[in-house]
């Protein structure tokens, strides 16, 4: 393949203007097998000019494109279209990107492997008997199979960085109030970011720096300028293998052999202690479900989206659209997230779940003081086989173990791919920084791969 | 703990979600097998934190009112709607024995 249809910065060297009919070529050839994508743009509008001008992204559906199907990957939301287009998409379209499709994810970003979707599993285009992720698993699958050279996501508690690394790209977490959540269909409201996902970090960080800003339409959208745009001598720290335990060994393998790039590319690492992941876990199942029981009360019957009809009086209506509107997964969420506001239990859940969050970001930050970002894998194991953890929650919420921290503290972080397992998969590494350094993390990404990016699964053309 | 059908049932109530018996039981029992997991939380020493202020949820924008979508486009996605309102049953079920509702 031509690099220029490879990357987007490889598209803004060579200039082409194929680049879009190859994406849609390959949606026609790939869509139908790995069902990324849920709806496609029949005719995407294009413009000329801006920094990203031509670039065929894909954009998670539960994203508004006004007047365009926008789901969430849930029946509650099938028929939907928003009236409003959200600030992110808004500036990309304004930056000249093109809108190939809406990705498919877990229905209402809840889910780590993209099988909680009301329209069907998403599969890895690396291996189609094993999940990309998720939620933002359409999102991932879509870049990684070339039917967009970039795409959005959403990362609650590692839906854009999860994916990511199950799939072969660099997947951004901004920090809290970075991107505008405007037209971001809300999961857990004090967690929830809007990320770029693409093949390199320089490729991310075009997206990233068009999609950041101030948004008065957002009331948590920070102001403050990113900075620095690179770090100068860098400093890492490293877990200690404790906080590893349960790791794949594939995984454990490409960790080091990472730590040991960035030495060779000048970096002083540490090995540091960091807070127990079970901890951070248990206080983001607390409090991103509360969050989500509270969001999802707006899901009614009345003002918009999935109804049942004849249900007799109002109460009937809410409560038989809700049980039918709604899937299994979330519908769980809903009733942990509903017990533990309940009177009786919010001291011992959600209370606690607040402590135990305002005590993390006071670890993290004192050690970020010293260290400018801390190196870890994004996930325990590479991407796994469908049906594999469906029905043990407990188990497919381990998945988000080492992304959790940087959503509960705000901090941000980006998956990249750091090497590839005995089975050929894919396998991610997480890098989190301090505050707003988001566009330094993606430098060192790039210093990384030298913007070379993870190279396509067989057949992608 | 352990949440048993009654408590799940409470929940539906709250929630405002209808479950068919056998879903209530298996959400039930995942409730309980996700609850065993939040002994992580563990006992923190943390009095004193003020969770709010040390997430920044306290420095927001000021909330002003700015332009609306107007009465038309709100109801364009509505099941439902009728003269400029969203339409839905009747709120309180009527008995009309006596004629007057």
């Amino acid at each position: 393949m031509k690099p220029h249809l490879q990357t987007i910065a490889g598209l803004a060297e060579g200039g082409d203007p194929g680049a879009l009919e190859a994406c849609r070529k390959r949606i026609r050839q790939w869509n139908p097998k790995i069902g990324a994508l849920l709806h496609v743009m029949d005719e995407p509008a294009r413009r000329d000019s801006g920094p990203l001008a031509g670039v065929p992204v894909a954009i998670k559906d539960n994203i508004c494109v006004a007047d365009h199907p926008t789901t969430a990957g849930s029946r509650m939301l099938d028929g939907f279209r928003p009236l409003y287009t959200a600030t992110a998409v808004r500036r990309l379209e304004e930056a000249g990107a093109v809108i190939v499709g809406k990705a498919s994810l877990d229905e209402f970003g809840m889910g780590s492997s993209n099988e909680h979707s009301a329209f069907g599993p998403v599969r890895n285009p690396y291996d189609p008997e094993r999940v990309p992720g998720g939620s933002s698993g359409g999102s991932a699958a879509a870049v990684a199979s070339g039917m967009a050279l970039g795409a959005l996501g959403s990362d609650t508690g590692g839906s854009v960085r999860q994916p990511a690394a199950f799939c072969g790209l660099v997947g951004l977490k901004p920090q809290y109030g970075a991107v505008s959540r405007f037209g971001l269909i809300a999961f857990g409201s004090s967690l929830d970011q809007i990320g770029p996902m693409a093949r390199t970090g320089r490729d991310c960080a075009a997206l990233f720096r068009v999609i950041c800003g101030h948004d008065r339409r957002d009331a948590t959208s920070d102001p403050r300028p990113r900075s620095p745009a690179s770090f100068a001598a860098v400093r890492l720290g490293v877990p200690e293998d404790a906080w590893l335990e349960g790791v794949e060994p594939d995984v454990a393998a490409a960790l080091a052999s990472a730590a040991e790039r960035f030495r060779q590319l000048g970096a002083r690492i540490e090995t540091i202690a960091l807070p127990d992941p079970a901890q951070a876990l248990a206080a983001y199942t607390v409090l991103a479900n509360a969050e989500a029981s509270s969001n999802l009360a707006r899901y009614d019957g009345v003002r918009y989206g999935y109804r049942v009809e004849g249900a007799g009086d109002l109460g009937r209506l809410y409560r038989a659209t809700r049980g039918r509107g709604f899937g299994p997964e979330v519908k769980r969420r809903i009733l942990l997230g509903t017990f533990v506001l309940s009177a009786g239990y919010q001291d011992a859940y959600y209370i606690k779940a607040q402590k135990v969050r305002a005590r993390l970001q006071e670890a993290y930050g004192r050690r970020l003081r010293r260290l400018d970002a801390i190196l870890t894998p994004t996930t325990p194991s590479c991407a796994f086989r469908l049906g594999e953890k469906l029905d043990d929650p407990v188990a497919m919420y381990q998945c988000d173990r080492f992304t959790i921290p940087a959503n509960l503290t705000g901090l941000p972080a980006v998956s990249f791919p750091i090497g590839t397992s005995r089975a050929g998969l894919p396998i991610g590494g997480q890098l989190m920084g301090r505050a707003r350094s988001e566009l330094a993390l993606l430098d060192l990404v790039d210093r990384f791969d030298g913007g070379v990016p993870f190279p396509f699964p067989e057949g992608v053309a | 703990m352990d949440i048993a059908s009654e408590q799940v049932h409470h929940l539906c109530r709250l929630a405002r979600l209808e479950l068919a018996p056998e879903e209530r039981d298996r959400l039930g029992a995942d409730l309980t097998r996700i609850l065993a997991t939040m002994r992580a939380l563990g006992e923190t020493a943390a009095e004193g934190i003020d969770a709010p202020e040390a997430l920044g949820l306290r420095d927001l924008r000021a909330d002003d009112p700015a332009g609306g979508i107007g009465a038309e486009r709100a109801l364009r996605e509505a099941p439902d709607h009728d003269g400029g309102w969203f339409r839905v049953p009747r709120v309180v079920a009527l008995t009309l024995r006596d004629g007057r509702g």
